[in-house]
């Protein structure tokens, strides 16, 4: 079985009912949503200065983008928490499309810099070439990258590894190397709930959606099984932060 | 078949890694098993508190003050940052009718050697400046601390395997094995192992394993159900619970039945934690082994904790859980042998007090297998 819940990466299905044609990429920038899972969130639609996203009254509907209203401003990316929302752009070149994604990792790529393009669970895609690092203050500390990819990669590559990388942390919230992650497997941790048990990997703000499919990695590498056996923890509620005063629902509440 | 160890613990909850850690400390040869890992049961999801002053004078709260007393210097002799703080705790009183009901208790706890004072709400303010201005007041002990549940279980296991003994997570009881009147050993999906003791450690699963003996030990699973926020700069100086929280526990036939936060038995437990997040908690409801979280559940204990504590409203909620509390009758672990069955030695049934009690368990049952 594959999908987002089990998997922590888009299924085929799932990644071909959130593609915008291929024809909306050569016109232009537009944001791709990757959000097929239904959870109590809206911060894109407000994101949104075109109204180009709609989630509606009941906050669990997915996210739709309207095609045409979306101009490829890019700003929405740094407002989903779930990190799910994507722009890809084929209209610059024939041969290469433009791929933007947030991107919390340490150190950052530099511009013009060759990396590792990978996909949702961290695979190696193709080779690309940082564009743009855009930390920015709009940004609210998530950094978006833009990667120059092959253009038939562009629905594939969704993140970067840097070529030689030093000491990464796999989970940043809690900064958990991969060494600390690999000698946790090594220990007998064989899933990722329980590399969670013993690093804290995943335990922080982001509540393992970008670290979890990582750490499958390394355990499938560790132990010879594929991503998709490995088990993922279990996430209960809220899955997206929200205030306690939503939870606790009254007055005050937006 | 050869004997592999002196001592088995089924469980390595706080509870089954202490008792480890103690017979290890004391020269025995241990191996302990869960079908899990370490901390995979309650103490995995649980909050962190070392709290006197909710214990009833006597037995219960003489074994927490030992506790406590083994807990100063844990973290060296274990080696392992346990996540100690000795922070002092303190039991919000909404009302007069709840400060008497603390008052009571407090009265009790003294002559048991335990300092706990009754602060009105100004005076606990200045300490714990978030607390709401409307309330009565709190009750207030510098000998309550916290600790972090999950790395105490680690502790306990890294500090027992240095001392010989073996872990084996991944590794599930069956069914223990009875020789001439004598519980032997145990039946795994990996084989029989014997020892000369077993210790039962299995928490909220406890009498699964004794059932088949038509031994009916009385522990229920009593859910709680807690919200994580955000890690937030240092914002709490004690962990602090509610006057509820102590009728939750204690007199639950004063709670009003018509009153949602009521019939989920809310009371408020709230903590920071060594990495800056708040748990906050937690309702006490009979629900099976379901470890599930409900929108009544967590709605319940956000409302309840933005009355004590109004500033929490606009923090952000990034998890909720829940644990199963190994509840007895009588609010007392079952400690010790069990009649009818030499060679067993029991160790659960903890309910809301596994964390404070565990390292005093651990060295009481320690003492059993001789
Ligand atoms: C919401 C909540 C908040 C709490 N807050 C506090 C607090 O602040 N302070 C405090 O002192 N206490 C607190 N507690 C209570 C405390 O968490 C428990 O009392 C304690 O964790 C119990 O530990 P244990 O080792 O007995 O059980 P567990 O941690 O459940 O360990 C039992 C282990 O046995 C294993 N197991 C079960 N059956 C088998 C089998 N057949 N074979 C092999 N392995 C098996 C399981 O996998 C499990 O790991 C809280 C509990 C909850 C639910
Ligand atoms: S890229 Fe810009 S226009 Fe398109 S959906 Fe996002 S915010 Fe709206
Ligand atoms: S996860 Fe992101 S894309 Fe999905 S609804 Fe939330 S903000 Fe929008």
């Amino acid at each position: 079985m594959e999908g987002v819940k089990l998997t922590g990466a888009l299924s085929a299905d799932e990644q071909a009912s959130v593609f915008p044609p291929n024809e909306r990429a050569e016109r232009g920038p537009v944001a791709v949503i990757e959000c097929v899972q239904q959870i109590p969130c809206n911060p894109c639609e407000k994101a949104c200065p075109f109204g180009a996203i709609e989630v509606g009254p009941d906050i669990t509907n997915l996210p739709r983008l309207d095609l045409d209203k979306c101009r490829g401003c890019g700003l929405c990316l740094s407002k989903c928490p779930g990190l799910a929302i994507f722009l890809v752009d084929a209209s610059k070149s024939a041969t290469e499309a433009l791929v933007m994604f947030p991107y919390e990792y340490l150190p950052l790529p530099a511009p013009d810099e060759i990396v590792d393009g990978v996909d949702r669970t961290g695979r190696f895609v193709a080779k690309a070439r940082v564009v743009k690092v855009d930390t920015g203050a709009q940004r609210e500390g998530t950094t978006i990258v833009t990667l120059a990819v092959p253009k038939q990669t562009m629905h594939d590559v969704r993140s970067m590894r840097l070529v030689a990388p030093g000491e990464v942390f796999l989970c940043r919230c809690c900064e958990v190397s991969e060494t600390e992650v690999r000698q946790a497997v090594r220990e007998g941790a064989k899933t990722v709930a329980a590399v969670k048990m013993r690093t804290r990997a995943g335990m922080g703000l982001c509540q393992g959606r970008t670290c979890r499919r990582l750490i499958s990695r390394v355990i499938a590498e560790e132990t010879g099984q594929s991503p998709a056996d490995i088990l993922p923890p279990t996430s209960r509620a809220p899955v997206r932060t929200l205030s306690l005063e939503a939870l606790a629902g009254g007055d005050d509440n937006e | 078949m050869n004997k592999q160890a002196e001592v088995i613990v089924i469980g390595g909850g706080v509870i089954g890694t202490s008792v480890a850690y103690y017979a290890a400390k004391a020269g025995k040869r241990v191996v302990l098993l869960d079908r899990g890992d370490i901390a995979a049961g309650t103490s995995g999801a649980c909050d962190g508190f070392i709290i006197m002053q909710s214990k009833n004078p006597g037995p219960h709260l003489d074994l927490a003050m030992q506790s406590a007393a083994l807990y100063r210097n844990l973290t060296d002799e274990l080696e392992y940052d346990i996540e100690y703080m000795s922070c002092g705790g303190m039991i919000v009183a909404e009302s007069e009718k709840q400060a008497q009901l603390l008052q009571g208790l407090i009265a009790k706890q003294k002559q048991a050697g335990l300092q706990v004072e009754l602060l009105p709400i100004a005076q606990a303010r200045r300490s714990e400046p978030l607390l709401a201005a409307d309330l009565w007041g709190a009750a207030y002990c510098a000998n309550d601390a916290q600790v972090n549940p999950i790395r105490l279980a680690q502790g306990f296991a890294q500090a027992a395997r240095r001392l010989g003994a073996q872990i084996r997570p991944g590794v599930e009881v069956q069914a223990l094995l009875v020789e001439n009147g004598r519980v032997c050993g145990v039946k795994t999906g990996q084989g029989e192992l014997r020892a000369d003791y077993i210790v039962n450690a299995t928490g909220v699963w406890a009498p699964a394993l004794l059932s088949p003996f038509g031994i009916d030990l009385p522990i229920k699973p009593r859910r709680g159900q807690i919200l994580v926020t955000e890690p937030l700069p240092p914002m709490l100086n004690h962990v602090l619970l509610c006057a509820c929280y102590l009728i939750a526990k204690y007199h639950p036939e004063e709670l009003d039945p018509t009153d949602r936060q009521h019939r989920l038995g809310v009371g408020l437990a709230v903590e920071q934690t060594a990495h800056g997040s708040l748990l906050v908690g937690s309702t006490r409801e009979f629900a099976g082994f379901d470890r599930k979280t409900t929108l009544a559940g967590i709605e319940a204990v956000a409302q309840h904790a933005r009355r004590i504590l109004p500033a929490l409203a606009k923090v952000n909620i990034i998890r909720t859980f829940a644990g199963l509390r190994p509840h007895t009758p009588d609010g007392l672990p079952i400690l010790g042998p069990v009649a009818g069955l030499p060679g067993l030695i029991m160790a659960a049934g903890h309910e809301g007090d596994g964390i404070a009690l565990a390292p005093i368990t651990g060295q009481k049952v320690a003492e059993y297998l001789k």
